[in-house]
């Protein structure tokens, strides 16, 4: 049962990466648009987008 | 290109000299538009970013403005057959708290806290020792604990503010509910007991988040569609520089003593008085009047009332808080709180329901302790079941579910509903006031009497020199050319060079009729053979339809108007309506409204002018059309998208089903806690049952709230 010991914490290490990325995820603004999003994978060229993204963070 | 639009007044500079302007765009239906629209002004030189939001229907550029001129990108996204609109600063902020970070953070805490659970579950009928069940119970702590505290502030704050106010909402029970599961579990596990309830605890907190994400989340949706609509309504003014030259401002930032000028067509911006000569002033939003007023140099005119004729010049006497505007939005304020805040169906719930099971699991512990001979944990435990069991979820969820659904559906179909106690208390309304002037009426005229054809012809080719409304009706009747040479008394009438006359009885010396507000024109050919015409008012194409839907409900349906009694009469008997005001002011209307609500009366208030924003505000709900002023759009519960009154009738009914299902959902969440209830006091349900009776009652209400439709 020792192995708990190690189990325990690598566990709750991976459930925390993920809130942390969820957390990421809110903050950037990926939840402000879920209508516009799924039409955005169709483009071919994420230019904008991605230029949007760096020029918010600056603004901020 | 079109004319310069008056956008330069919106444009927020940025760093490395780079300028940003938030749009709202009209016309956009999915992200396919979105994207058309972000390709073709990427496209352009100079644009740094350009960024469109298909939920909020926004667009916000990011450009230099040594290379590409903001006029020029907006015309670039009309040119696509959208229109953008800029957002004043204010409008376009994003919202600051974010119930997603807690919500996830409350399911990470239940998931990892189960894990714990379960293994403790297992453990207990295996061969886990009593050492490693405590680990597992002080490891769940170390989980549940802040999670709780954390994600169930959400709760926590609103209820300690409520109680401070010395009421009970539903937060209250919520709270309680999870505090102490807490401190029991903390309790027992300091016992070294066989079980604790941090599981139930952290659950608690991330099913109830559920409910307030769905409810946060179409506030946002509404609030942004409400918002562009007032972008699309708000002041901003041409104002005349020192050197002559005109600079597109912000309303709000005039200053006394400036002066501005307004085209045809413009709406003035701030309260002023005339320079020159002499003007037409629209001034139905302001007082329900379709017909325009004469004013001469020096005489004060009104912000918010539109040039008609000629363009004006306005010298600004007032700004800000001392205009009649002002004024308004005081007796607005004064009406918003005589009205006080409506308690909501979920918090009248919790209101009565609260005491009755604090009490519960208060008896239930002592009844145990004492006279049943349970320990303290035992008794302590069974208090927790009956708090578990008991907790308020049907109206911390499904109320919100109900609430959502209908708040969308009624956003696709151009109703925007700006929160969830509108749409209740828009279920209870039984008697409907209405303005006139633009809300039943388009603030057009058409004309009234049959006049021969030849007679039209001639008077419509004077007429077309006029930019008068009665004027533009005759030309709408009866399109013609201009003629040539006529000459024209702003306010009064025309001369036509071989002497023919049009404009009102004063104009043309006819006695008897000497009441130049009346809506009517007078025509006198070169030889003297007089024709009058009259004019009414154009009622809105579905109108009659409303009233007749309206009247079918069940409903009351009163007229008030600013405009003549006559007019108001005549628009009344047209559209079937036995009770009619006419020649009311702001206060006259806002006193009405107050009158019909002191005799018990739950009013729907629709109105559109600055002169409906008090009786707006005063009202049990209030609706204005898209094209209604600023400050009745602030006043208003409900903004319709477009000018059509038809979906009101709608969004009755939906709120009435939405209403109906809440109360089915609290008639199921009393029932089964009558079921529960008493099997929590009598000990037949550990801490664990209760939660996922609990969590099954919640879901099963979740359901019913999806059975909503939108009614036909």
């Amino acid at each position: 049962m020792t192995i708990i010991i190690y189990l325990i914490p690598i566990s709750l290490l991976l459930g925390a990466l993920a809130l942390i990325g969820f957390v990421w995820t809110v903050r950037s603004g990926q939840y402000d648009d879920l209508e516009g999003e799924r039409y955005r994978i169709l483009e071919e060229d994420a230019g904008p987008s991605r230029m949007d993204d760096q020029e918010n963070k600056s603004v901020k | 290109m079109n004319a310069p639009l008056p956008s330069d007044a919106f444009v927020r500079s940025v760093e490395n000299g780079l300028s940003s302007l938030t749009c709202t765009l009209v016309g956009v239906q999915c992200g396919g538009c979105t994207n058309k629209i972000e390709r073709r002004v990427s496209s352009m030189g100079g644009v740094i970013s350009v960024r469109a939001n298909a939920t909020t229907k926004r667009l916000r550029f990011v450009w230099d403005p040594a290379v590409v001129k903001i006029d020029e990108l907006i015309n670039a996204v009309e040119e696509l057959g959208y229109s953008a609109h800029p957002l004043a600063t204010e409008l376009e902020g994003r919202t600051k708290s974010n119930l997603l970070i807690p919500l996830a953070v409350a399911g990470f805490g239940t998931m990892n806290v189960m894990m714990f659970s379960l293994a403790v579950w297992a453990g207990i009928v295996t061969d886990m020792g009593p050492g490693t069940v405590q680990f597992m119970h002080w490891l769940s702590a170390g989980i549940a604990i802040p999670v709780c505290i954390y994600s169930g502030s959400v709760f926590f704050l609103p209820a300690i503010r409520s109680l401070r106010a010395g009421h009970m909402t539903i937060d209250t029970s919520i709270s309680l509910a999870i505090l102490t599961t807490l401190l029991a579990s903390v309790y027992e596990t300091f016992q070294g007991a066989e079980h604790a309830y941090f599981d139930a605890a952290v659950s608690l907190v991330f099913f109830l988040l559920i409910g307030r994400v769905l409810d946060q989340s179409i506030r946002k949706k509404s609030s942004a569609a409400s918002d562009n609509l007032r972008a699309m309504t708000q002041g901003t003014a041409k104002r005349i520089g020192p050197g002559g030259q005109i600079e597109h401002v912000l309303a709000d930032d005039l200053s006394i003593g400036d002066v501005i000028y307004a085209l045809p067509g413009e709406r003035i911006a701030a309260d002023g008085n005339l320079l020159f000569d002499i003007a037409l002033v629209d001034e139905s939003i302001l007082t329900g009047e379709t017909l325009p007023r004469t004013v001469v140099q020096d005489q004060p005119v009104i912000a918010g009332s539109v040039v008609v004729g000629q363009a004006a010049r306005v010298k600004v006497t007032a700004v800000g808080a001392d205009g009649r505007i002002a004024e308004i939005a005081d007796i607005v304020e004064a009406a918003e709180a005589r009205k006080g805040r409506q308690q909501l169906l979920a918090d009248k719930f919790a209101s009565a329901y609260g005491p009755v099971v604090i009490g519960a699991s208060l008896v239930g512990f002592l009844i145990w302790y004492f006279f049943l001979g349970a320990s303290f944990s035992q008794a302590a435990m069974i208090a927790v079941a009956v708090m578990v069991v008991t907790c308020p979820c049907a109206a911390g969820l499904a109320t919100p579910a109900v609430v959502v659904r209908a708040i969308n559906q009624l956003l696709s179909r151009g109703v925007i509903v700006k929160n969830g106690e509108a749409l209740e208390r828009l279920a209870e309304i039984d008697q409907v006031v209405v303005d006139k002037t633009g809300t039943l009426t388009t603030s057009k005229l058409a004309l009234e009497n049959s006049v021969n054809q030849k007679t039209l012809q001639a008077a419509s080719a004077i007429a077309a020199n006029s930019q008068h409304p009665l004027a533009r009706a005759l030309g709408e009747v009866c399109p013609a050319k201009p003629m040539a040479g006529v000459v024209e008394t702003i306010g009064a009438g025309l001369v036509a060079p071989n002497g023919a006359k049009l404009g009102s009885a004063r104009f043309l010396k006819i006695n008897g009729h000497g009441d130049s507000n009346a809506p009517e024109l007078w025509y006198r050919d070169a030889d003297g053979e007089t024709t009058r015409l009259r004019f009414r008012d154009i009622i809105k194409p579905d109108a009659a339809n409303f009233v007749a839907s309206l009247q079918m409900e069940g409903l009351g349906v009163e007229l008030l108007s600013g405009d003549k009694s006559e007019a108001t009469r005549d628009v009344a008997n047209r559209m079937g309506i036995s009770s009619w005001f006419g020649e009311m002011g702001p206060e006259d209307k806002c006193q009405h409204v107050m009158s019909l609500e002191h005799s018990d009366k739950k009013v729907l208030m629709i109105g559109d002018g600055i002169n409906d924003a008090p009786s707006l505000a005063a009202a049990y709900v209030s609706i204005s059309p898209a094209t209604a002023a600023h400050i009745s759009q602030n006043a208003s519960d409900i903004v319709l998208a477009g000018s059509s009154l038809l979906p009101v009738v709608g969004a009755i009914k939906m709120a009435r089903n939405a209403r109906k299902l809440i109360n089915q959902n609290m008639l199921f969440a009393t029932a089964y806690n009558l079921v529960a209830l008493p099997l929590a006091l009598a000990g037949g349900l550990t801490p664990l049952i209760a939660a996922i009776l609990m969590s099954s009652s919640s879901i099963l209400v979740m359901l019913n709230a999806f059975r909503l439709k939108m009614p036909q």
